[in-house]
């Protein structure tokens, strides 16, 4: 076995420095690569041995001589024939690209040196262990050599910066360091780099990726179209040309972006992240990384909990800003209910409150003077207070405060102007405090962010609401009439009845509520001096005098929309115009809907309207035709007559409709209807050709 | 004999256990010095104490403008004129790359591009581009935060709306403005922490429900309080004829006495719930009145919120009460304007639902920021999706629908600790991927929370056996959208 193990040792390194040697001409065999990959495993092994060996020399005096010499040859022999082993796979190893070549070469030639060494100490081993200086020198020596080549080694997997690299990675400071270079680093460098410098093209350097590859300069700044990395990477996956090559890791969308981005703003390899306008892209995609808390830290100590419950009311709520935070912000609410007393008692809590929200409460000058003890105020609120400013200067002992809100009060300029002087002041809110426009001017020198808010520009027409129907709903039940009104003072409300649309000059003005004698439609109109008058809106009206007793459907609605009961079709009530779930509606598609009325007592009819919704988007459209049947005392349920509905030629808007069918009989006692849903979508319909829905949710008698 | 076998095996042990005792407490303290947080104890477990920010926030309270139905990103702050170049086109597959199609596009053989009928320019500082629809929004251009880049996972709008409210599709979850009611407590005890307002457009609507206000889990003080949008905006508050408000004080003293001891017996936390709701709604009797009265407000604030502000229950109306609400410390204010689904019919019903929204919505942002109010506030503008980038049904420039788009929509928002004058994130020229910054929905609720001084991982709720968060077991905070 000892002999097997010395012979193999030599024969290896023999192999090793031949193969060195040639190595230019040496072709590795596919299935030999395997060889060269259990080198990361096997390279462990001697350095372990090594070691071992230094500290077992170290114990040799308490070992007998025989027993040492024994184990010292086998550790030597294992020793030799691992590193030789090692060193011969790494060789073998190297062979595969993708290595940069100045660190391959130190790492592979002292390796190889390594073996030798190691195979030359197992050979002349009596020599050098007989004496202790050698031996001491041996073994500190191979120690070294083996830290140095496995230093080389190591640098060639974790990079040469691993071991000492904290202290030199630098942060990039331009766009191309930050964003583009770690693409091509990614996507690119593993076949354009030093060693493996395919088309020609280097990415290693700024200086070699700017002078391109065979096929010309990667890109042309401001020019996309014309940048070869894009063209490239635009083109078919199937295709050859196509960079990064199929089967490699390709560029994300967002990659994509940045490359196209950064050659869009003219592929400038020194724009600075610090130099960015906040509007560019690289700008947001540079901030956008950490989430930051910025805790601002207070020196005051925080006021006990209980003296916070003992001050808070319902009407003043009194709370730390922040879990742990010493400072306090404290809101009046419901203005009512303000205690002047509670304001005063904050003073307990002077020093905490950063702020303060008195906003709609009944507040005067005098408060200045309370408020000014909480000296570490930040935010002050007085929004629609009752001050003027009297006494105001008082608040520049609130040497933090940051933000004044006061608008909505009748604060002077005068008075206002003694704290404008206020070195930490930064925002002041002034809307609605009546300056003349000079005013203004004058307070935006100071330099602070002065919030003036909405001013109406009175060049500016608005057009006004239209008019509001008053009435709960669209039924007209005997004799009730239809009631308008508008939310605006002095509005004209116009109408018309007959359908036409409502002229702001010329058309009815609504003055008291209005009747109807059947179905029908009324539109109307708000107008009003200074305004644009609104759009029309249309209100269609039931009329209903009499109640059907029951109603039995001969044809079953869709499952899905079966109403709620009975008498779905006759409880006056509508259903939602909007929400065609609702269960007041009835749905019909595959059948007619076929429906027998029957009244109470024979009734005299003028006429009956059918209810039903029109919803285009979701194809409830209006029926075809109506088939009406009648059946008179002592008499059989005979027909009566067809009508044809208006079919629509657009898309609409949701609502409820009726279809009017005038009778004029009397003694009816039972009335049959048919109503037949559109079995064709029309052609300008984005469901052309499929069926339509009939949705009913009420039938009329008047 | 057996005695000092004994003591010299205790011996021996005493003196290995020390020995190795001391090497391994020294080798674990070594290594703890690696490890700084690892003898602090679990924060999250030991539980922060509620009603309080977990550290000092920008925003104070939110108000936000729901657009329920999905407004179309590609007609409002998504500009992509590629779209009007290709419009007709048949989305390449590449692009779609497997998107899961709603019920209402599966059955379409082809996927026409259609661009936006609606002009857009460039406004503010940021140079961010809207569309002539929202005029009155483009001009506080320099207030607002557009992200481009929200994504979300639901296609249909109840899970999506439900998603978006309560950080999970199903719906059992606290809302938004539960968990920041539960989070930070109320800052004005006399009103409800959460508040619901509802407005509808003229657009194609979808329902809104009260799951998407729930108090979930959570205590049922924390449910958002649904305004009603007639003249009287919270029904049943004023007392009764013939009660007077000594007697009903004597009355709720009573009912307080008699809950208490319901309490004492069965120990129900609803019950001391119930007894905070009533005296609650006992000081809404003052406080509401306050509200809702617009006799102290400047006449032109009609002119600016429009003049259907004045006609309860429209947008303009709620997005008024809104900042009144807010200003009176609400700290969570919830608007829902339905009727943005525009599957067909797009041309003609978006203007109008512009209309309701671009006015009062840009006012609320202004007339914050004249009070001075709207740096502690936090304003959200948008939807549960976006809207696809080809037609829906039939296809023509100026007549086309759009349907449901999960993978990138656009939102604002404004205020409170948020970037304004920004754009964030983009989406590729066809509009449809998102290629930078994404922001998903568990994003958008880290992000709102930490504004609002909370830190997500850390505000939980233990329920049937684990602890739930509103970003559940994802979210990071979107540095980006931070000023």
């Amino acid at each position: 076995m000892k002999r097997i193990l010395s012979y193999a040792c030599l024969g290896l390194n023999v192999l090793l420095l031949f193969v060195a040697l040639f190595e230019n001409q040496v072709q590795i065999p596919g299935w030999f690569s395997f060889i060269g990959r259990v080198h990361p495993l096997v390279l462990h092994i001697p350095i372990g041995l090594t070691v071992a060996l230094l500290l077992f020399n170290s114990i040799k005096p308490k070992v007998d001589e025989q027993s040492f010499d024994i184990i010292l040859d086998f550790l030597l022999l294992v020793l030799a024939f691992t590193s030789v082993l090692s060193a011969f796979a790494g060789l073998v190893l190297s062979f595969e690209n993708g290595y940069d070549a100045e660190t391959l070469k130190n790492h592979k030639y002292s390796g190889i040196g390594l073996s030798l060494l190691v195979y030359l100490i197992y050979e002349f081993r009596n020599k050098i262990f007989s004496s202790k200086i050698t031996t001491n020198f041996t073994l500190v020596f191979t120690v070294a050599a083996v830290v140095v080549v496995g230093h080389l080694g190591g640098n060639i997997t974790h990079g040469e910066e691993f071991l000492f690299g904290e202290k030199e990675a630098k942060t990039p400071e331009t766009t191309f360091d930050k964003f583009v270079c770690p693409i091509l680093d990614l996507k690119c460098k593993s076949c354009h780099n030093d060693q493996k410098t395919k088309g020609q093209l280097n990415m290693s350097t700024i200086e070699k990726i700017k002078k391109g590859g065979k096929s010309g300069k990667l890109w042309v700044g401001n020019d996309t179209l014309n940048s070869h990395i894009l063209k490239r990477a635009y083109l078919d996956l199937e295709d050859k040309k196509h960079m990064p090559p199929k089967g490699k890791p390709q560029l994300t969308a967002q990659e994509l972006l940045i490359l196209k981005k950064w050659i869009q703003d003219g592929a400038k390899y020194d724009q600075k992240l610090t130099d960015l306008k906040p509007s560019s892209f690289f700008y947001s995609l540079n901030t956008n990384s950490e989430v930051k808390i910025a805790a601002k830290s207070y020196t005051f100590s925080a006021a006990s909990e209980s003296t916070l419950t003992e001050l808070s009311t319902p009407f003043c709520t009194i709370k730390p800003i922040a879990n742990g935070s010493p400072a306090v912000k404290v809101n009046f609410y419901v203005s009512s209910k303000f205690d002047p007393k509670t304001l005063s008692a904050l003073s307990k809590i002077g020093e905490q409150i950063v702020s303060l929200n008195l906003s709609k409460m009944p507040v005067k000058d005098e408060s200045f003077g309370e408020i000014s003890k909480f000296q570490n105020l930040e935010y002050l609120n007085l929004n629609q207070t009752n001050i003027t400013g009297k006494g105001i200067e008082k608040l520049k002992s609130c040497k933090n405060l940051e933000v004044l809100a006061i608008a909505n009060t009748k604060i002077s300029f005068e008075n206002l102007q003694k704290i404008m002087d206020m070195p930490s002041l930064k925002e002041v809110y002034l809307w609605e405090t009546k300056f003349i426009k000079e005013q203004y001017e004058q307070l935006k020198k100071s330099r602070k962010r002065i919030e003036l808010g909405y001013i109406p520009d009175e060049s500016e027409t608005l057009k006004l609401n239209p008019p509001i129907l008053v009435n709960e709903n669209q039924i007209l039940e005997g004799n009730s009439t239809i009631t308008l009104k508008h939310t605006l003072q002095n509005v004209d409300i116009r109408y018309t009845l007959d359908g036409t649309n409502p002229d702001s000059s010329k058309s009815h003005i609504y003055k008291s509520p209005i009747s109807l004698k059947n179905y029908g439609s009324i539109k109307t109109i708000a107008t009003k001096n200074g305004w644009l008058a609104s759009e029309i809106k249309d209100f269609y009206f039931f009329k209903s005098n009499f109640q059907a007793k029951s109603m039995k459907l001969r044809t079953k609605p869709n499952p899905q929309y079966p109403g709620n009961s009975d008498l779905t079709l006759i409880d006056r009530k509508q259903g939602d115009a909007v929400n065609f779930k609702d269960k007041n509606w009835l749905g019909f598609r595959e059948n007619p809907m076929e429906v027998l009325f029957e009244f109470e007592k024979p009734s005299n009819l003028n006429g009956l309207t059918i209810s039903y919704a029109e919803n285009t988007g979701q194809y409830i459209m209006p029926p075809v035709y109506v088939d009406v049947y009648i059946k008179e005392t002592e008499k059989k349920l005979i027909y009566f007559k067809k009508v044809n509905v208006a079919q629509l030629t657009k898309m609409t808007l949701n609502g409820t409709k009726g279809i009017d069918i005038p009778i004029n009989k009397t003694n009816i006692e039972q009335i049959k209807i048919i109503v037949q849903p559109i079995s064709k979508l029309p052609s300008w319909h984005p469901g052309k050709g499929d069926k339509g829905w009939f949705f009913v949710d009420e039938v009329f008698f008047y | 004999m057996e005695n000092e076998f004994l003591k010299s095996r205790l011996n021996v042990n005493r003196r290995h256990f020390l020995g190795k005792a001391a090497v391994g407490l020294g080798s674990l303290g070594l290594g703890s010095l690696l490890m700084p947080n690892l003898f602090k104890g679990d924060t999250a477990e030991a539980g922060l104490p509620l009603g309080l920010p977990h550290f000092a926030p920008k925003a104070k309270r939110v108000i936000y403008l729901f657009q329920n139905g999905a407004p179309s990103q590609l007609e409002s702050f998504d500009y992509k004129p590629m779209l009007n170049k290709l419009a007709g086109q048949d989305l390449p597959e590449s692009i779609r790359n497997g998107q899961r199609l709603t019920g209402m596009t599966a059955s379409q053989t082809n996927f026409p591009m259609v661009g936006s009928y609606f002009k857009f320019a460039q406004h503010g500082k940021s140079g961010a581009w809207i569309s002539e629809l929202f005029p009155n929004i483009a001009k506080i251009a320099d207030d607002i935060c557009i992200v481009k880049t929200m994504n979300t996972e639901a296609i249909n709008h109840d899970p999506a709306l439900t998603f978006l409210q309560t950080g999970a599709q199903v719906g059992n979850r606290p809302s938004m403005g539960a968990w920041l009611s539960y989070g930070l407590g109320s800052e004005n005890q006399n009103l409800p922490a959460f508040c619901v307002l509802l407005s509808r457009g003229r657009g194609n609507g979808q329902g809104v429900y009260s799951k998407l206000w729930t108090n979930g889990f959570l205590d049922s003080t924390h449910q958002g309080v649904v305004f009603s949008s007639g003249e009287d905006p919270i029904l049943y508050l004023n007392n009764p004829e013939g009660t007077d408000k000594t007697s009903r004080r004597r009355m709720l003293d009573k009912l307080a006495e008699l809950n208490h001891l319901g309490f004492e017996v069965n120990r129900d936390p609803e019950v001391e719930a119930k007894i905070k709701q009533y005296e609650m709604a006992y000081r809404m009797q003052t406080a509401v009145p306050e509200l809702t009265d617009l006799s102290k407000e400047p006449d032109h604030i009609i002119k600016m919120y429009g003049p259907e502000c004045l006609v309860p229950g429209t947008y303009a109306a709620n997005a008024l009460l809104a900042r009144k609400l807010s200003e009176s410390g609400v700290r969570f204010v919830q608007l829902y304007h339905q009727g943005w689904d525009q599957h067909g019919n797009l041309t003609g019903e978006m203007p109008l639902q512009a209309q309701d929204v671009d006015r009062a919505s840009a006012a609320l942002v202004t007339d914050l920021k004249q009070r001075g109010l709207l740096d502690e506030t936090l304003v959200i503008w948008g939807g549960e999706f976006g809207r696809t980038n080809y037609s829906q049904g039939k296809f023509g420039v100026d007549n086309y629908g759009r349907d449901h788009h999960p993978r990138a929509y656009s939102i604002w928002m404004a205020g409170g600790g948020i970037k304004g004058g920004t754009v964030y994130g983009e989406t590729d020229e066809l509009g449809y991927n998102i290629i930078k910054d994404p922001v998903h929905i568990h994003d958008f609720h880290a992000t709102v929370m930490h504004t609002m001084g909370l830190n997500h991982e850390q505000l939980n709720y233990k329920h049937l056996g684990r602890r739930y968060r509103l970003t559940d077991i994802a979210g990071k905070v979107i540095p980006g959208l931070l000023a």
